[in-house]
């Protein structure tokens, strides 16, 4: 009984209010920056264009995707050339002026927090390497922090009326982050200085911020798949410095790391380079949490 | 409803434009027995575009680079095709896969390109917006005007180029299997016995259920759509096979009526 009236007290409290303008528009390029989105602007509608499994570098063209993009009022992406393959074409497509390039309404992380293996040129040859650098940057905890700043600064741009709204949840945010940032310190302190075998740059920012050694790596370049012949170079490397674990992410094929695990003895470890709302990666906190509990549940981390 | 239209407008536009011309390449390509004559353009044409890239050449430069090697790539087929014509499958087999792996070992050496490339070979009929279209726009009416006054020519020497230069304009904007079942599937209905006019009506409302199925159901429309292709030649090659049966007199030509 009481709930129900409470209910019917906040029905009519918003009956009485000024009418509430309408909720502003999230589209984001991956899931990490929808999630961003979520806890920066709570009201907003916020979708994500890719989902933890599947490559962001490559996309289906879904109808729905344009439709999407046509109603946002802001676009958030990674930038750094990640979604070059198929964003310019979206963008096009779903001809809608506020979120192209150069607006306010179109946020590239990367170019307003920098970016790791950036290169004035790219040798031929060099794989699948951008100049702009390693776009996988929301895998640092506190690129991630700078990336809401500038989240949150855009939104208010793009909604004045509820400016102040996002100032103060980006506040509250960012000192709980601050928080967080600590904790994760402590808790990773046993992972400083171990080696680890990685698959593709993904989760680079990661090990640089836990100060772990990436000793090689599955594929030969930059985005070419590992070869035969190059998985079989690393098996004396890897049995001599015994990483901690063979790290592959969630959307790729494991068959590589497997081979290698089952040569050298070494774990394989997947984990998801973004948040997944199916597998309880919500917010942005869940999926660090969860990326750390992986990592110390290994057998060499303890 | 508006927004539908403007989603869903261009994608049909492109998809009729193709057809315009693939019907009647197609017939000539089974009719010559060179199925695969289609892929391996196709390849060639990719093939062309990333080389010229990893030769520093411009967005605009590569994809002429591209129509050059396919062009010149179906002149060779053609002449080999003429000399032997019982070994021709064998050839474009052949081309088509040793153009393939060309391509493989290049984007193996600089997959940064790969990415510039992803759409030259899967091209996605929803991504294509009108600019895009205007090369094949031009050439499309001119390729119809020329079968009509000069068809022998085309049918005979000027065949293979043509076929190249309408195909490498096609692919990047529809993706390589649904230019093979656009040419394919109405040609095949025309040789069934179906009619050209039956052909075209069952492609051209293949191309309208498809793309309205991936609109309601948000599934990605260039594999929705090839699918929605073979139903509707398919059911169309069955009517007209029924009516055959039924009046067995009838010319072939006439039983276009029946769809």
């Amino acid at each position: 009984m009481m709930h129900m009236r409470s209910k019917l007290g906040a029905l009519l409290l918003s009956a009485c209010l000024p009418l509430q303008a309408e909720a502003v528009n999230i589209f984001a390029c991956e899931p990490e920056w929808a999630a961003l989105g979520q806890v920066l602007a709570p009201d907003a509608k916020v979708t994500s264009a890719t989902h933890a499994y599947q490559d962001p570098h490559y996309i289906e063209a879904r109808p729905s995707l344009i439709a999407r993009l046509r109603r946002a009022d802001l676009a958030i992406c990674s930038g750094a050339a990640l979604e070059a393959g198929w964003l310019p074409a979206l963008q096009q497509r779903a001809a809608n002026p506020d979120v192209q390039s150069g607006q306010a309404g179109m946020l590239f992380v990367a170019e307003v927090v920098e970016t790791i293996g950036q290169l004035e040129a790219v040798p031929f040859g060099a794989g699948d390497v951008h100049p702009e650098g390693n776009p996988h940057l929301h895998l640092d905890p506190e690129r991630l922090r700078q990336a809401g700043a500038a989240l949150s600064q855009r939104l208010a741009q793009v909604d004045p009326e509820r400016a102040g709204e996002y100032r103060a949840d980006y506040l509250r945010w960012s000192l709980a982050w601050q928080q967080r940032l600590e904790d994760w310190r402590q808790r990773a302190e046993p992972l400083r200085g171990q080696k680890i075998v990685v698959q593709h740059s993904t989760f680079d920012y990661l090990w640089r911020w836990l100060g772990v050694e990436v000793i090689a790596d599955l594929e030969p370049k930059p985005g070419v798949p590992p070869t035969p012949g190059h998985l079989a170079s690393l098996v004396s490397k890897v049995e001599a410095e015994q990483p901690l674990a063979i790290v592959h992410s969630w959307y790729q094929d494991p068959q590589s790391a497997q081979w290698l695990a089952q040569r050298t003895g070494i774990p394989v470890l997947a984990l998801p380079s973004t948040t997944e709302p199916d597998k309880g990666l919500v917010a942005p906190e869940q999926l660090f949490d969860y990326l750390l509990d992986q990592l110390l549940g290994l057998p060499g981390a303890r | 409803m508006l927004a539908e239209l403007d989603v869903l407008l261009p994608p049909l536009v492109a998809g009729l434009l193709v057809l315009a011309s693939h019907l009647l390449l197609g017939e000539q390509v089974l009719k010559r027995g060179i199925l695969f004559i289609d892929l391996a353009v196709a390849q060639l044409a990719a093939l062309g575009s990333l080389l010229a890239q990893q030769w520093g050449a411009s967005a605009s430069a590569s994809v002429l680079a591209g129509m050059l090697l396919a062009v010149s790539g179906a002149l060779l087929i053609g002449h080999w095709v003429r000399s032997y014509p019982r070994q021709r499958e064998a050839i474009i087999g052949l081309v088509y896969a040793g153009a393939a792996s060309v391509l493989l070992l290049a984007l193996a050496a600089d997959p940064h390109a790969g990415h510039r490339l992803s759409r030259s070979l899967n091209g996605d009929i929803l991504w294509v917006s009108w600019p895009d279209m205007l090369p094949l726009a031009l050439l499309t009416p001119v390729f119809l005007l020329l079968w009509r006054w000069q068809g022998q020519w085309l049918r005979g020497v000027a065949f293979y180029p043509c076929f190249a230069l309408l195909v490498s304009l096609s692919v990047p904007l529809l993706g390589v299997y649904l230019v093979f079942v656009t040419l394919i599937a109405p040609a095949l209905v025309v040789q069934l016995g179906g009619g050209r006019m039956a052909a075209m009506l069952s492609a051209s409302v293949g191309y309208l259920f498809g793309l309205s199925i991936a609109w309601l159901l948000d599934w990605p429309a260039g594999a929705t759509l090839v699918l929605a292709l073979l139903a509707t030649c398919a059911i169309e090659i069955g009517l007209s096979r029924l009516a055959g049966h039924h009046s067995a007199g009838v010319s072939s030509n006439v039983s276009s009526g029946s769809s």
